[in-house]
């Protein structure tokens, strides 16, 4: 048996090379080298941690928050173009050694290949897609509707457009990530320098990176606009009914006054439950009307309210009934987890956690909730 | 609230107040980049405890260096929010930055090193024998880690003191994952020597 490399044992002293502890369990010098690795770092994890006390803190901060006032954001870095192939930048220095040029031969030539095939290919694609849209006005794109499923995960939105070549020496920015809940129907298309999107049904998370065209959301009560922004919206019938912000700021317009709504707060369109209902029968079986107790994003305030009051179980349950609007599902049922957690109620988190991981394995607090189900007891046996 | 001039198709306007400390970290590193104050408090609130314990553990500097090199960690945050992208966690982004202040320093420092090695074993009265040896052996080893190159150090007070994965270490140093073991193999083996009385941290 060949003893793994000292390094990997270091691995395995910190939890991260399974392998490496199995080989260790069995052999007398890897075992001794692992006790060592393990007695220093539990030496090392008792070493006192230096104290910031609760007050120095907020002198510290109050301190930073004035010097802070000074500071300029910097502008968001937009990526380099992209050289063309067989014309290197001449701003990227060469990173190949004197002797590579001997050694790249046929893979070069296969490189160069492979690009020229890919480009073609493009090229192809784009002049057939001319050919079958004869210089549109407006680049307008089919309503994407996404198919209902058994679960109804969001479902990210695949761009359909062809990037249009980019101006000599700059960059394309990239458009703004769209998560579309499933069923959602809306058209999208650039206007000018705006990214547009024309939202019927169902509920939209758009993302606009600091690089990213702005974009508008348009229905036909309101128009969203946003730039560096990171929204949460959903229409009905062609009729913006919410938009929560979660970073940075919307601006609302109606044609004759825009309203700025900044991250953390959500605006409701309004109407009159009778007009709404005089105007669209349908309206009524859109959903509870918005403010009342079953209405999804006032049960998101709620569940909110209810937890800073310590009311954790309520606030789980609260959570729960807000997870049925899309836009805001995935934050509503991961808190719904962690309410259960806080209210100690292992069982009801466990199923939570579970729920969340199966609808949104991609989340970005996937991973807190893995670790808290592992965290969790194990249920108890069945009696038998 | 009412914009002036507002028609009356936007109001009511239903506006919740949900503060800032109900928002993600990548939320409240894109509402810095806006400027947000109440963001900025945020994120220092949520993030101090952390980062000073980094840096205090890094540099072995006195409280005011210390506290500087917190500030600017979040200034220079606070600058380049906008850049941010969410490639990582803004803890290890946040980290990142400290490391790279506490390099800085510690080259303007280096004069001081001697003064580093310096730190005083604290005198052991009494009480349990072992306790006492224990006492001993962690002073010889805060000794050591004062005595680490920077690079050594600072992936082991990230991987053995804070206990962080691997991966997360490297994101935040910038290096691949294995040189952070290979770091972190050749200071334990330092280390080691120390508490042994066998040889000397370089």
């Amino acid at each position: 048996v060949t003893c793994p490399d000292p390094i990997r044992l270091v691995a395995a002293s910190a939890g991260e090379d399974v392998a490496a502890s199995a080989h260790a369990t069995a052999c007398p010098a890897c075992r001794r080298a692992m006790r060592d690795h393990l007695a220093l770092r539990e030496l090392a994890r008792a070493l006192p941690a230096p104290a910031l006390d609760r007050e120095h803190a907020d002198e510290l901060g109050a301190a930073l928050l004035a010097r802070a006032e000074a500071v300029t954001v910097d502008p968001p870095v937009v990526p380099p173009p992209i050289p063309v192939a067989g014309r290197p930048d001449p701003l990227i220095p060469s990173m190949r050694s004197p002797g590579a040029s001997a050694r790249r031969g046929t893979d070069g030539r296969r490189h160069v290949i492979a690009v020229a095939v890919a480009t073609a290919a493009l090229a192809a694609a784009v002049a057939v897609i001319a050919i079958v849209h004869p210089d549109p006005p407006e680049r307008a794109l089919p309503v994407v509707s996404a198919p209902p499923g058994d679960r109804e995960p969001e479902t990210a939105v695949a761009y359909l457009d062809v990037p249009a070549p980019a101006p000599a020496g700059r960059a394309r920015p990239a458009a703004a990530d769209v998560i579309a809940s499933a069923g959602a129907r809306f058209e999208r298309s650039e206007a000018g320098a705006v990214d547009r999107i024309v939202l019927r049904d169902g509920a939209l998370t758009i993302d606009v990176a600091p690089a990213s065209p702005p974009i508008a959301i348009v229905g036909t009560n309101v128009t969203v606009r946003a730039t560096r922004a990171r929204l949460a919206t959903r229409g009905d019938a062609g009729v913006i009914r919410h938009v929560r912000v979660l970073a940075g700021t919307a601006e609302i317009e109606d044609g004759s006054a825009v309203i700025a709504v900044v991250a953390g707060e959500t605006w409701t369109w309004d109407e009159p439950a009778a007009v709404a209902a005089a105007a669209d029968p349908a309206a009524e079986r859109a959903g509870p009307p918005a403010g009342s107790p079953d209405d999804p994003m006032a049960a998101f305030t709620a569940a909110t309210d209810a937890r800073k009051a310590g009311a954790h179980a309520r606030a789980a349950a609260l959570f729960e009934r807000a997870a049925a609007d899309a836009t805001i599902a995935e934050e509503a049922t991961f808190m719904a987890a962690v309410a259960w957690d806080a209210a100690g109620d292992a069982g009801r988190a466990r199923a939570a956690y579970r729920r969340f991981l199966d609808r949104f394995p991609e989340s970005r607090t996937a991973a807190a909730a893995r670790t808290a189900l592992d965290r969790l007891p194990a249920p108890a046996p069945e009696p038998e | 609230m009412r914009t002036p001039g507002a028609s009356a198709r936007l109001v009511p306007l239903r506006r919740e107040g949900v503060s800032v400390d109900e928002l993600s970290d990548d939320g409240l590193i894109a509402a810095c980049a806006t400027g947000d104050r109440a963001a900025r408090a945020a994120l220092f609130a949520r993030h101090v405890g952390g980062v000073h314990r980094f840096i205090a553990r890094m540099t072995a500097a006195d409280a005011d260096a210390v506290d500087d090199l917190v500030q600017t960690t979040f200034l220079e945050a606070f600058r380049g929010a906008a850049r941010y992208r969410g490639g990582s966690q803004v803890r290890t982004w946040l980290y990142g930055i400290a490391a790279n202040l506490v390099r800085t320093y510690a080259r303007g420092e280096i004069r001081r090193k001697a003064a580093l090695a310096a730190v005083r074993t604290l005198p052991v009265r009494g009480g349990d024998p072992d306790a006492a040896e224990r006492r001993v052996m962690m002073d010889r080893l805060a000794a050591g880690v004062a005595r680490l190159s920077h690079e050594l150090r600072e992936v082991f007070v990230l991987v053995d003191v804070e206990e962080w994965k691997g991966a997360e270490a490297a994101a935040a140093l910038g290096v691949p994952e294995g040189t952070v073991w290979r770091r972190l193999h050749d200071a334990r083996l330092r280390l080691r020597a120390m508490l042994e009385g066998g040889g000397a941290a370089s």
